[in-house]
């Protein structure tokens, strides 16, 4: 009994290493050039991610955190679980963005969300941004932290847009924040081929390893 | 008539223009090489340890065994090369050490990557599911979350992924708030910011990330402020991370071909521009050419 159901297993997995590889292949063939496969996995893809986020949306959180505490409400095992209810009121006013007549009844509840989302910023910013404005108030006693403080000093010169700069070491200092920037946009894009890569890298590992069995660590 | 070596050298001209355009397919095949021949062949490269892969070594070690550690592992399919190596190597530090720890996802693919690996990981050091590690599931809501999270655990997560309730899982016995966690480590494409806004900021709680490496660049100034005690950088991150513990798992073995990858990018454009640059230099030649011969017309 315990070998059958290890082997079924077995099979679900290889199936499962089969699926995942014809999908990768399918995705890489874009390489060649835009076709029929690539399109048709690109929307299973889709569906799929969707009816995931769906399926997993209400038997994580809609079921346990809002359906059964307002039934537990109506069935008298909660005193006030029925109140959920008015969430559900709340979350439909949503869709009266759709009507002509109706739709001042949306910015309610676009109100109530845009207000939050504000307050939490505003309180959010000043946590995150203080300790950083503190942090570039550095001595001047090693290499390190004078090319930091002249960094920020550049970089601020040349985002000064007030009038224009006459004075000409004014104006090279602002030249020279440019091409700073260039520096750190030259690291951004050296860590987006990075993770690129890595994204890449892991699935030739997977068809190798798990599909094709070659070689291993 | 040809001067000796005059072919020779218009040939060379030729070549060096031709590289500025190789054909995709060759180069894509070149990236294919470098990637297969590493996971083939085993090559292993010296790994050299950062700051800040070191700062989240270090804040694991000095994790309280009374506190547990929560591991927000909001990553997906689409960054399955940088994320799972990354969670790997903090799990296996931390089953190592004995430290619990919860798992829990702002997305909802998260909690399966997130169990998958655990589980694989608790097999190998016979730890237990509740006694040492637990699945929170997904937990959407972003910063309202993380605030009432910080304030009251079992207020915002009455059961587990299983449907247990929290109460009934050992190790989650006395963790009531923010105060019975030692660290935050957050384990995503771009791990959100609002633990460091509404838990470092507010509580003074260690938070870690764990982020790709496309946004490493905009973690750097949270770690220089010391809001955030450790950073794994892509898999070079969990690569530093592996030779700190002294294992030898994905991330090892994945920065090979990535190292190689990167080697073959940089030949890449050193060849680009010599090729940018013979282009430019033909054309600045042949519009010489063509100013003199007008200029002889003229006489």
């Amino acid at each position: 009994m315990r070998k059958s159901a290890s082997k079924k297993r077995l099979i679900v997995e290889v199936i499962g290493v089969w699926i995942a590889a014809i999908c990768t292949l399918a995705i890489f063939s874009f390489l060649i050039k835009e076709n029929p496969f690539y399109r048709l996995f690109e929307h299973i893809f889709l569906g799929l991610a969707v009816g995931y986020t769906v399926a997993k949306t209400w038997t994580d959180v809609l079921r346990p955190k809002w359906w059964d505490p307002m039934i537990a409400g109506f069935q008298g095992v909660t005193p006030f679980g029925w109140l959920w209810i008015f969430a559900l009121f709340a979350g439909l006013l949503w869709y009266f963005q759709y009507s002509k007549r109706y739709h001042w009844l949306s910015r309610i509840v676009i109100g109530f969300t845009i207000g939050a989302g504000a307050g939490m910023t505003f309180k959010g910013v000043f946590v995150v941004m203080m300790p950083q404005i503190t942090s570039s108030f550095k001595p001047l006693n090693s290499f390190s932290n004078v090319f930091f403080v002249v960094t920020i000093l550049c970089v601020l010169s040349y985002f000064f847009f007030s009038f224009r700069f006459k004075f000409r070491p004014i104006k090279k200092v602002s030249e020279l924040g440019r091409i700073l920037l260039m520096i750190s946009f030259g690291a951004f894009f050296g860590n987006t081929v990075m993770t690129r890569f890595a994204v890449f890298i892991d699935r030739i590992q997977f068809l190798l390893r798990e599909w094709l069995r070659i070689g291993g660590v | 008539m040809a001067l000796p070596g005059e072919g020779y050298g218009i040939k060379m001209k030729e070549f060096l223009v031709k590289l500025g355009k190789i054909d995709r397919r060759v180069i894509y095949l070149l990236v294919i090489l470098a990637v297969v021949i590493p996971l083939i062949v085993k090559i292993r490269l010296p790994i050299f340890i950062s700051r800040e892969t070191n700062g989240v070594y270090t804040i694991i070690e000095h994790c309280p065994e009374d506190k547990i550690v929560l591991l927000d592992c909001t990553w997906d399919a689409g960054n399955r090369g940088e994320n799972w190596p990354q969670t790997e190597a903090v799990m296996v530090h931390l089953m190592r050490k004995g430290i619990k720890f919860a798992i829990m996802s702002r997305i909802p693919q998260g909690t399966g990557f997130g169990r998958e690996i655990a589980e694989k990981v608790a097999k190998k050091y016979g730890k237990k599911y509740g006694i040492d590690w637990c699945n929170l599931g997904y937990l959407p809501g972003e910063a309202a979350m993380i605030q009432a999270l910080a304030k009251d655990i079992k207020g915002v997560v009455k059961k587990d992924i299983k449907g247990t309730p929290l109460d009934s899982i050992p190790m989650m016995q006395g963790i009531e708030d923010i105060h019975d966690i030692s660290l935050v480590c957050g384990i995503a494409y771009w791990p959100s910011e609002d633990w460091l806004r509404f838990v470092q900021g507010v509580y003074g709680t260690n938070v870690a990330f764990c982020s790709s490496a496309i946004v490493s660049s905009a973690m750097y100034p949270f770690l220089d402020s010391g809001q955030l005690c450790g950073l794994l950088v892509g898999v070079r991150g969990a690569a530093e991370y592996e030779r700190l513990l002294g294992t030898e798992e994905l991330g090892t073995e994945l920065i090979v071909p990535q190292s190689m990858v990167h080697l073959l990018i940089v030949v890449l454009i050193v060849l680009a521009n010599i090729g940018f640059w013979a282009e430019r230099r033909e054309k600045k030649e042949e519009r010489r050419g063509i100013r003199d011969e007008g200029g002889e017309t003229g006489k």
